[in-house]
Formats: structure tokens, C-alpha cells, sequence
């Protein structure tokens, strides 16, 4: 008896590693999630990280998470990045400010299109200190974006930012 | 020491705590949605770092009012925008030199201390549309976020 109960317990724990591998791993929205997060963290910038060559870094970092023909929106009055060399070329000449910055993505909502496709709708926060007074100081935007799997990766395909209020 | 984190009946002040723990997580998980205000465009009537809460049941019963602070979410409710209800669905709004109008009648913003010189086009809004704006107008327009939000982004009233 005690030897087939432990057989149960076996069973019932590896179908929990398997379940809890296959939604850690597998599972697209928590790829596609996992993915962000790590997109936030490059995005992110550490005080006093002004080292050019941590700048460069992070924007060949970027490579990673977006397709190569990325169509990024900045909104009606400004004009968008057409491709991945564009953006990667435009967060490489950016400076960023001297008490860095933090990017968060919250309230993320996932839906796939299909297998490889899909669309995420997400907030993003932006904590970062007045270089001046020292204040910290904060941003936040919705932001609506496309996705696809290519070769094995979750890559952003295209980005536009939604306005919460709209204006006349 | 047990019977002080215990009390004299353990089985009655688990009963408590699993009571507290209860009410807690229906109160702020459904009822109250905590808010920490940033920025200044509610100043003077919120400052930067404010605390609140926003009543998720305030307009379970009647529809939002002009005059309402209120909490609108942006894509969920972890981050929102608290600004005050100046027009309603269906009214024709407008700023002229910092004076918000409704209908071609100038409102009456005791809140509002200093008045910027705004000017926005007239809009009207759309059957479920609010237009909602901070009380801070000696900001410059261009740093102030207002505008016009669907009745489905408002999330609640502020509390105090």
C-alpha cells in the first residue's frame, strides 16, 4: 500500500512540474510576458549609467525584441520608426538622464491572434528622478502592441501608443 | 508570549483574523481601490503624493457627475489618471482664454484658483463620453493631461 501510494504521490508531482513547466516555458502568453519583462529591463536605465558604451549595449540589446521591420507609432504629430536599425540607432544617440530611469510594463493583456501571432495591451510606467532637484518623478502611457514568433522568439512587430484622454 | 499572539481562545482569533483577512481583500480588491496621486495637475485640491481611494461603488447607482473626482484607468487599474468631470455625454464642450464652456454657457469652477489662458476647440462628446480635466490650470495645456474618456475607463469616485 505504501508503495503505490508513493507512485501517486509521484505521478500527481510530475504532472504538477510538467503543468507548472509548461506555463513557466511553453506557454505563449507567459513567453510573450516573460519576453516583456525583459524588454522593460533593457529599456531601463541604472543611475549615472551614461557610459556610452552601456548605451550602446542596451540599443544592440534591443536586437533582440523586435522584428526588423518593426513599425513603431510615436503618435499623430510625430513621425514613427519604420525598422528595428532605425530604433536601435535612435536609443543608441539618445542620452539618457543622469539619474536613470525605470521601465516597468504593468496591467499587460495578451490575446493570441494565432500560434504566432498575437497583440498585447499594456501600460507603461516610467519612474525617474528630476537630475536637478532630485525629485523623483513619473510617467505613464498605454501602449498597444503586435507580436509574432520568429525563429523561436516572441518579437514586437509594431507599436503605437494609446491616448487615455483624448483631446479635441 | 503565545497567549499574547494567540489570545486565550487560538480557535476564536484565528476566526478574527481569517475574518479581517477576508473583509480586507473584499474591501480594496472590490470596493476601494487604493490611489497615490502624482503630479500636480489636481493641485490645489490633491497635492503630489496624496493618498485616496477610489470608490468602485459610487456609481453603481447613478451615472457620474459633473463636478465628480474621478479615477480613469488606463490599460487596467494600476495605473489611473485622477481628474475632475467637467462635461457630460452629449454636451458641446469648449476652453476659452482658461474658461471651460458648456452648451455656450461658461462653468463655474469654485475649485479652479488660477486660470492659464487655454483655449480648445468645441467638441462634442459621443453618448458615453466624459470630459474630464485637473483642477491645476495655471499649468501650461501642453503638460496637462485632459481630454475626453469613455464611461467604461472611469473606475470610481475618490473617496475624501
Amino acid at each position: 500500500m505504501r508503495t503505490s501510494g508513493s507512485v501517486y504521490v509521484s505521478v500527481v508531482v510530475a504532472l504538477l512540474v510538467a503543468y507548472f513547466s509548461y506555463q513557466w516555458w511553453y506557454n505563449p502568453r507567459r513567453a510573450i510576458k516573460r519576453q516583456l519583462g525583459e524588454l522593460a529591463a533593457t529599456l531601463s536605465v541604472p543611475p549615472d549609467s551614461r557610459d556610452g558604451l552601456d548605451r550602446l549595449a542596451r540599443a544592440a540589446r534591443l536586437r533582440a525584441y523586435f522584428a526588423p521591420d518593426v513599425r513603431i507609432s510615436l503618435g499623430p504629430s510625430r513621425p514613427g520608426l519604420t525598422s528595428r536599425d532605425v530604433l536601435v540607432g535612435a536609443v543608441a544617440a539618445w542620452n539618457p538622464p543622469a539619474g536613470g530611469w525605470n521601465v516597468s510594463f504593468v496591467d499587460v493583456q495578451i490575446s493570441l491572434d494565432s500560434d504566432a501571432t498575437a497583440r498585447a495591451y499594456m501600460t507603461v510606467e516610467i519612474n525617474s528622478s528630476d537630475p536637478r532637484t532630485g525629485q523623483p518623478a513619473y510617467d505613464a502611457r498605454e501602449v498597444r502592441v503586435g507580436m509574432a514568433e520568429q525563429e523561436g522568439a516572441w518579437v514586437i512587430t509594431t507599436a503605437e501608443p494609446v491616448e487615455t484622454l483624448q483631446r479635441p | 508570549m503565545r497567549r499574547l499572539l494567540l489570545g486565550s481562545n487560538p480557535r476564536h482569533t484565528a476566526i478574527r483574523v481569517a475574518v479581517l483577512v477576508s473583509a480586507a481583500v473584499v474591501v480594496f480588491g472590490a470596493i476601494l481601490l487604493p490611489v497615490r496621486l502624482s503630479g500636480i495637475s489636481m493641485e490645489p485640491t490633491y497635492t503630489d503624493g496624496a493618498l485616496n481611494f477610489a470608490n468602485r461603488l459610487a456609481f453603481a447607482w447613478r451615472q457620474p457627475a459633473r463636478g465628480d473626482v474621478v479615477a480613469i484607468r488606463m490599460a487596467g487599474p494600476s495605473v489611473v489618471y485622477v481628474k475632475r468631470i467637467v462635461g457630460l455625454p452629449g454636451e458641446r464642450v469648449e476652453i476659452t482664454m482658461g474658461t471651460v464652456v458648456i452648451d455656450g454657457v461658461p462653468l463655474a469652477e469654485p475649485t479652479v484658483v488660477h486660470k492659464a489662458p487655454w483655449n480648445v476647440p468645441p467638441l462634442t462628446l459621443g453618448g458615453d463620453e466624459y470630459f474630464l480635466i485637473g483642477d491645476n490650470r495655471a499649468m501650461t495645456a501642453e503638460n496637462h493631461d485632459f481630454g475626453r474618456a469613455a464611461r467604461e475607463r472611469i473606475v470610481g469616485k475618490l473617496l475624501f
